[in-house]
């Protein structure tokens, strides 16, 4: 198998994980807001084929890009532009998606995509997805039921998901070892290969046969019902603090009393209690999220300070650039503060003869038309080697004339700044046609 | 125009700077007649030269470590003379030593080859620790010390050390109280195949060396060391410098930063190198142009920044990729 196919197989199925959870994430977020104003809610309508096709699929394109064009901007605008595609597509189709669900959803697979098309694909990443998606959807299913939320679609998706997240594990771990999920056992890999064919044989069910997996579905209920009914019989066993008696088990053996059961039998405290896990697990994951996002960026944004392809990951990184990056808003805001409040640039720039308050108020305006032009000076660079950036950039197809105004300019503010040599009154006036000269191509 | 780029220092800092710009052109070129293309190196051997700075020239066998020494002293008119280190050299043979004078009947001092202006260490990593240790007196306060004695070496001052980074066996690496005490650190490198071409013309009847003339004196080199200490550092660049240094000590591959000697050293190499470019102010582009040789020899790494491979150079770099420049803020 070629890499880049191994790679794209990899990232289509850790996606499959990912939206698949995120997806019935989203369905709860629903049921909750439904559920707050006294009425289950009715499920957005995400239909299992195109979780399951659509998305490993945009993500499969994503990885191809990245692997073949090379342009870090083709990938950005490949995703958010199939993200975009998939939910409009899905709006159009006439799917139920209310908007709270359907803008987060589509922001959170955003950045979910963005991530997995931008990081790097390691055995770590895809166990580490895998884990994280087999927690939530534990979660969620358990959930979801004692809500009694609709789960028409929500286990064939689950289903398939795992599946694909089992397939990214298996793909990840091709030719190493099981990462933290079980490190040189077999029988690890043993267990993950009978969840991954069953996977496979229940998506196919799914797939194929969808009355198969009602049938399926309904034993699942009845299970499901089963456990219910214990639940209830323990929450009668505690005293209800209001005076209330509670429901009243049916009498054992008596004729449908499991069909007497009526749903959301458990007493309201548990209700609550579980409805503030899943706050907090839906506070977690989504911290979870930002959390990782804004990791991503910091590396991003280190990458593009530094210049370099790739950034090591070192223990604490982005700690420090967390730090990093607040004293430099802070030094911004001091700065911003300075200048509209206090006027005390202003008062540095009078500091000496008027001449070299004018060079270097002059330089300044400069810097800023260049980077509002898309060219700023970098933090490191001298003036030398901005004026090097900036003409290369800018002045590539000019003519000589600008290059030495730009130099022009350039000396003039090294020897007003660093050494406090006013420029003549002659030097001055050449400095302004400089300046006009330059002022075309900013 | 050296006059139209300098500040207003005092009486005849102007002037100072011209020579001090002539006398660097001069010696490029005059070493050069014996250096092929190695201009870079040679204007930061000058650039030692006017901070009274020691050198430390590290480099493979052959790239002319030695001979750019010996062009530089033969350049300078100044009384020059060489030691070359081996193991069984003592720190006597180095200072000098107390003799007993039957003629006299008394103690006399018979000098060392430090008793000189340009002194040539060869391969001074071959000399033993106690050797190594005799010269660190010599190096930062200019004085040595025989028999309770204490005598001034004679000024200008310079020590040029060579050594070879590649033959380690029967070697002493320097310790890092020495490294700290040489201003510049630098390499010759393979010259191009057609600087190569001009040396063998160059060198193929007469060595050049030997016909290598004077271009100034002891006196007037004293004059010029001290006109570079005038050249001004406006506060900015100052903070630049500490802040660059200061870096190298918050750097996570490096286990022991620059020294304060390092932060002087860097801010009077970098007033000799504008001084020498005909400036009478230095710019931050002065300081990251010597930042490397002037501040990775003293640098430490850590070990598991040795076993990834990262060198000083490299961490100097990357410091100077990050430090932020005093410039105007938009």
């Amino acid at each position: 198998m070629s890499p880049a196919l191994r790679r794209c197989l990899v990232l289509s199925a850790c996606a499959g994980m990912e939206m698949g959870w995120l997806f019935l994430l989203c369905r709860l977020v629903a049921g909750v807001v439904g559920l707050r104003t006294g009425e289950v809610a009715a499920a957005p309508t995400f239909p299992p084929p195109w979780v399951v096709l659509l998305l490993p699929v945009s993500l499969g394109i994503c990885g191809l890009v990245r692997r073949w064009v090379g342009w870090k901007a083709a990938r950005f605008v490949a995703w958010a532009a199939v993200g975009a595609a998939l939910m409009l597509g899905l709006l159009s189709l006439g799917f139920n998606t209310a908007l709270y669900v359907a803008l987060p959803a589509y922001v959170v697979l955003w950045g979910a995509g963005l991530r997995l098309a931008f990081g790097g694909t390691a055995r770590e990443t895809a166990v580490r997805e895998f884990q994280l998606g087999i927690v939530a959807l534990v979660v969620v299913l358990a959930v979801s039921y004692l809500m009694d939320l609709e789960l028409q679609h929500a286990a064939p998706t689950a289903a398939a998901c795992l599946v694909l997240g089992l397939l990214g594990v298996a793909f990840a771990n091709e030719r190493g070892s099981m990462g933290t999920l079980g490190r040189g056992r077999w029988w690890g890999v043993l267990l993950l290969s009978v969840a991954a064919v069953g996977g496979v044989a229940l998506l196919a069910v799914a797939v194929v046969t969808p009355g198969v997996l009602e049938t399926l579905w309904q034993a699942v209920v009845w299970c499901g019902r089963k456990i219910n009914t214990a639940l209830a019989m323990i929450g009668n066993l505690i005293p209800d603090p209001t005076g209330g008696t509670g429901a009243t088990p049916p009498a054992p053996g008596a004729p449908g009393a499991e069909s007497e059961i009526p749903d959301g039998v458990l007493p309201g405290w548990l209700l609550r209690i579980v409805r503030t896990a899943f706050s907090i697990f839906v506070v977690v994951c989504t911290a979870a999220v930002v959390w990782l996002l804004s990791r991503r960026l910091f590396a991003f944004g280190r990458r593009a300070t530094q210049g370099r392809g790739e950034v090591e990951s070192l223990h604490g990184a982005f700690r420090l650039d967390l730090k990093r990056w607040a004293r430099a808003l802070a030094n911004w805001l001091k700065g911003f503060f300075r200048r509209h409040h206090f006027g005390q640039t202003a008062a540095t720039l009078s500091q000496g003869p008027p001449e070299i308050a004018s060079v270097r108020e002059m330089y300044r305006l400069l810097l800023r038309r260049a980077a509002r032009k898309g060219i700023p000076r970098r933090g490191f660079e001298t003036p030398c080697e901005y004026e090097a950036t900036l003409a290369e950039a800018i002045l590539a197809t000019s003519l000589d004339g600008e290059h030495g105004a730009l130099r022009r300019l350039t000396n003039a503010y090294i020897d007003a700044r660093y050494g406090a040599v006013p420029p003549t009154p002659s030097e001055l006036q050449e400095l302004g046609v400089a300046w006009r000269r330059l002022e075309h191509h900013l | 125009m050296a006059s139209a780029r300098t500040p207003s220092l005092g009486e005849g800092i102007t002037e100072r700077i011209e020579e001090i710009q002539q006398l660097a052109q001069s010696f490029i070129s005059n070493v050069g007649r014996v250096m092929v293309g190695k201009a870079e190196t040679v204007e930061l051997v000058m650039v030692a030269l006017l901070c009274e700075g020691n050198l430390l020239l590290e480099d493979v066998p052959g790239m002319g470590k030695t001979v750019m020494a010996r062009a530089a002293a033969r350049s300078l008119g100044c009384s020059f003379r060489r030691i070359q280190c081996t193991p069984d050299l003592l720190p006597s043979d180095v200072t000098g030593l107390q003799f007993y004078n039957q003629r006299s009947g008394a103690f006399e001092f018979h000098p060392g080859p430090l008793m000189a202006n340009i002194v040539l260490v060869d391969e001074i990593n071959r000399a033993t620790p106690r050797t190594q240790s005799a010269l660190l007196e010599a190096m930062q306060e200019h004085q040595i010390t025989v028999d309770l004695e204490t005598m001034p070496l004679p000024r200008p001052f310079m020590l040029i050390a060579t050594q070879n980074p590649i033959e380690l066996e029967g070697t002493f690496p320097l310790p890092e109280a020495q490294l700290d005490r040489f201003l510049l650190k630098l390499g010759v490198g393979y010259p191009s195949a057609e600087d190569e071409g001009e040396i063998l013309s160059r060198f193929r009847e007469e060595d050049p060396l030997v016909e290598l003339g004077a271009i100034t004196d002891g006196p007037s080199l004293t004059v010029l060391q001290t006109a570079c200490r005038r050249v001004r550092v406006d506060e900015s660049v100052r903070d630049y410098i500490v802040a660059l240094v200061q870096a190298t000590r918050e750097h996570p591959d490096v286990k022991l930063g620059a020294s304060p000697r390092a932060t002087l050293g860097l801010h009077r190499a970098a007033q000799a190198l504008a001084a020498m470019r005909g400036r009478g102010f230095v710019t931050p582009d002065d300081v990251k142009y010597l930042a490397v040789p002037a501040l990775a020899h003293r640098l430490i790494a850590k070990t598991e920044a040795r076993l990834r491979g990262h060198s000083a150079e490299e961490t100097v770099r990357s410091l100077l990729a990050q430090v932020p420049v005093p410039v105007e803020v938009v």
